[in-house]
């Protein structure tokens, strides 16, 4: 009976555990999202100091979430994301109009990553 | 390097954990789910060990999840008859009262080669002389003799013989079974005072086994 309820317990964390991280991943996703367009708006705006700053804190806000992102998700996924995000931190620097490419692979890039983690009925099958 | 070594650490306990969890009765003749479980396990293990990209805790949850799910369903097993019947199948008899079920027998994909050799297994060598044979729910087939061929008991040739308990290890190594001294009910004094009379410590013998009658043997420790 002891093995049972602990197997009933264990059981009861890692479910509530795997619904909780999607949750977590999605609420980081969307402000990692938001801040993208952050830098975006700033670019448009021609403001270098603006968007500078708007894109270190997004590459900051992402590191953050790296330890968490690699727990759920495959590294190379991770990976990715930091390589495209500090991408759109050095565009961003310059001003380049190449920024709006670079955020976009990032958005698409991050989006993708929030709905790996969804459990729909498609991914499961 | 070092990430793979601490994570083959770390599913080696967790997948210890998981098989005690499971119990004593899984490590001897599995069933169908355990099988599945089994198997499951050391393919899904073999994952984050392999390629460190690849999350552990996404070795870790399906892991413990199959195990969870099979003691669940083990214990669902215990109570419902029905679901028990489902998930193991029910042991099945292809010899009765001497005659080959061969309908049985196909039904089961068995051939007589299969049954000659758990015949052999057994130490039978005369399908003659087999009164009951039955396919267990784990594939094992177990033969009930006839009469005439069944070895005598005690009873049989009217014997006597004692039911008494088996001795057991008290101590090993210069080491105290506490326990089985307990369960042999011979207490602490009884070890002191029959040491005492073997001119022995504890720490000086190698063996030593003992009855509930307090019928022991002791093997000192040599040099």
């Amino acid at each position: 009976m002891n093995r049972i309820i602990i197997s009933i317990v264990i059981l009861v964390v890692m479910s509530v555990g795997c619904f909780i991280s999607v949750g977590v991943v999605d609420s980081f996703a969307e402000k990692v999202l938001a801040k993208i367009d952050e830098v975006e708006k700033a670019y448009e705006e021609q403001d270098k100091e603006k968007s500078s700053k708007a894109a270190k804190e997004l590459q900051d806000e992402w590191k953050d979430f790296t330890n968490m992102a690699i727990l759920v998700n495959d590294l190379g996924h991770a990976v990715e994301i930091t390589s495209s995000i500090a991408e759109v931190y050095s565009f961003a620097q310059e001003l380049n109009e190449e920024l709006y490419a670079a955020c976009d692979r990032a958005q698409a890039q991050i989006e993708m990553f929030r709905d790996m983690q969804k459990p729909t009925l498609w991914k499961i099958l | 390097m070092a990430i793979v070594l601490i994570r083959a650490v770390i599913l080696y306990i967790v997948i210890t954990f998981s098989l005690r969890l499971m119990g004593k009765r899984q490590l001897g003749e599995l069933q169908p789910s355990e099988l599945v479980v089994t198997i499951l396990i050391s393919n899904i293990a073999a994952i984050p060990v392999e390629d460190s990209s690849v999350p552990m805790i996404m070795g870790i949850v399906p892991i413990l999840t199959l195990v969870c799910l099979d003691v669940i369903m083990s214990g669902i097993m215990l109570k419902s008859a029905k679901v028990r019947k489902l998930m193991i199948g029910s042991p099945r008899i292809i010899i009765s009262e001497g005659d080959i079920l061969q309908k049985e027998m196909k039904r089961l994909r068995y051939t007589v080669d299969d049954l000659t050799e758990a015949m052999r297994e057994q130490q039978i060598f005369d399908i003659t002389q087999i009164h009951y044979a039955i396919v267990e729910t784990t594939g094992k087939i177990n033969f009930l003799l006839k009469k005439d061929y069944q070895p005598a008991e005690k009873q049989d040739v009217q014997a006597g013989g004692s039911t008494d308990n088996p001795p057991s290890v008290i101590i090993r190594d210069g080491i105290t079974d506490h326990e089985q001294l307990r369960l042999l009910g011979l207490g602490e004094q009884w070890l002191t005072k029959i040491l005492r009379e073997n001119n022995v410590g504890i720490k000086g013998v190698f063996l030593m086994i003992a009855d509930r009658n307090g019928k022991h043997t002791i093997i000192k420790k040599a040099g």
